[in-house]
């Protein structure tokens, strides 16, 4: 078993990260909390301790993997509805490059887009609204809003590939 | 035939409301239309990038890490780091250094204050408690101090930082005399003039010393004052890492992306305001920001609130 000591260290100095990337990639804090800790939990239990110099990058990946785990658990249909990765473990193969890719979707969104497209992205990902809720807020037509948020993901898509 | 469009309308829809679509429906339009699978995943990768950036809050590490040890040690003992810790965020342990010297840094102070606290507010010795027992020393270092890392010497320019040695492992002695954990000279950190450490004979051994000492001249300190920043607008056709920000140490004149090291500008991994907040500590700071053709006025102005923010005083906007 681990010495305390030395989880403690980890704990301070990788919990930051590991609990971003898993608030990231399972949206809700709670779910995100529970599965940092089982990554340690399992630490503790082993007697196998990362050398330090991989330590970052042993813990950061069990966290995606316990993560994908948890989204596997979840049924297709909560999978679509909450825009879960269904193809995580090729989209986090390189989890820095992964989020610096998706900080440029936001920031090409929030600089780029034009009124109202950027307005429609933003409440779509961001604020989790549906169509037909972002329609209302907006006093727009429905099938309005269907279309210019097509034309935002397409012209985001010409500049940044996921 | 459908268009792209109306492919990627149908997925809005069936998004909205999943429930009216068998899992067959669902399973059909992401693994058989190429344009709404990557409609798909850049709708998955934009949810995923604004969770993100919405988790860049600071996070409450001691207070998760007590959650944990309620949860899952408790029948163990508390540690009690944290009663001599409580003001420090990081530790970080040192690399490559085996005897278990343990690097204690304030990010916060570090990067936000340019002047060193006085010796009043900093003692050069703390003891490190586990329980009831004494595990290890702490040691605060003042900006200006002779650090001999191994084979690496330089001037410590961190106006807070402090190392930690662990008793099990590492012998520390101040002025050639062995300390004892339990009854610790009472000294500001400003009398420390030089700090070795390294390992030797199988142990870690830290020598603190007081005395006075000539600092060699050509002893330079461990933070570079003079970064150049990159600015593209636009994420570089071919990038690997997709990024309109790029940084590179020292003064540079070129325009081309790829020869920088790419950050990011709220990211946490690798964030422009760790650099900047840095360079900031020294007065001799020095940034030049090199704007690429066709960068928007609004990234510009973003980064000189940014440069404010860092107390960045001293940089040259400069344009081809």
């Amino acid at each position: 078993m681990i010495d305390k000591t030395i989880l403690h260290r980890l704990f301070c100095r990788h919990y930051s990260e590991m609990i971003r990337l898993a608030r990231t990639l399972l949206y809700d804090d709670a779910e995100a909390e529970d599965a940092v800790q089982d990554v340690f939990v399992r630490l503790m239990q082993s007697d196998i301790l990362p050398a330090d110099d991989k330590a970052k990058a042993y813990l950061m990946t069990a966290v995606r993997n316990g993560c994908i785990n948890r989204i596997k658990q979840k049924t297709l249909d909560e999978q679509f509805r909450e825009l879960y990765s269904l193809d995580a473990e090729s989209d986090w193969q390189q989890a820095e490059q992964r989020m610096t890719m998706l900080e440029a979707i936001c920031e090409y969104a929030d600089n780029y887009l034009y009124e109202p497209h950027r307005t429609i992205f933003q409440l779509r990902f961001e604020e989790g609204l549906k169509l037909k809720d972002i329609a209302s807020r907006l006093d727009m037509n429905l099938k309005t809003v269907f279309k210019y948020l097509s034309q935002s993901i397409q012209s985001v898509q010409k500049q940044v590939k996921p | 035939m459908e268009t792209t469009n109306d492919n990627i309308s149908r997925l809005l829809e069936m998004l909205d409301n999943p429930s009216a679509f068998t899992e067959q429906e669902i399973r059909d339009i992401i693994n058989s239309d190429d344009e709404a699978r990557e409609a798909y995943r850049l709708m998955v990768a934009a949810k995923q990038g604004y969770r993100h950036m919405q988790s860049n809050q600071a996070i409450d590490t001691e207070a998760s890490w007590q959650r944990f040890e309620q949860e899952h040690m408790p029948r163990q003992r508390r540690f009690d780091w944290m009663k001599i810790a409580a003001s420090f965020i990081g530790i970080l342990l040192i690399t490559g250094m085996a005897f278990a010297a343990v690097h204690i840094l304030s990010p916060s102070k570090t990067h936000e204050s340019n002047e060193a606290p006085s010796d009043s507010e900093q003692k050069m010795l703390t003891a490190l408690h586990d329980g009831d027992a004494i595990v290890a020393i702490a040691v605060n270092v003042c900006k200006g101090t002779w650090i001999q890392n191994g084979d690496d010497s330089y001037i410590e320019e961190h106006p807070t930082f402090s190392f930690g040695f662990r008793l099990k492992s590492t012998t520390v002695k101040l002025d050639g005399m062995e300390i004892d954990a339990h009854n610790l000279p009472s000294l500001p950190a400003s009398a420390l003039k030089k700090l070795e450490m390294g390992r030797k004979d199988g142990r870690g051994f830290a020598n603190l010393i007081t005395a006075p000492i000539k600092i060699p001249a050509n002893l330079k300190g461990n933070i570079n004052p003079e970064l150049t920043i990159l600015l593209t607008g636009v994420v570089p056709q071919n990038a690997t890492a997709r990024s309109s920000i790029y940084v590179k140490r020292g003064l540079h004149e070129g325009f081309d992306w790829k020869e920088y090291q790419y950050t990011s500008w709220t990211g946490q991994a690798e964030n422009v305001r760790r650099y900047l907040g840095e360079v900031a500590i020294r007065k001799d700071h020095h940034v030049r920001i090199n704007i690429c053709k066709g960068v928007s006025n609004k990234h510009i102005d973003r980064i000189k609130k940014i440069m404010e923010e860092c107390n960045v005083t001293n940089y040259e906007i400069i344009q081809p």
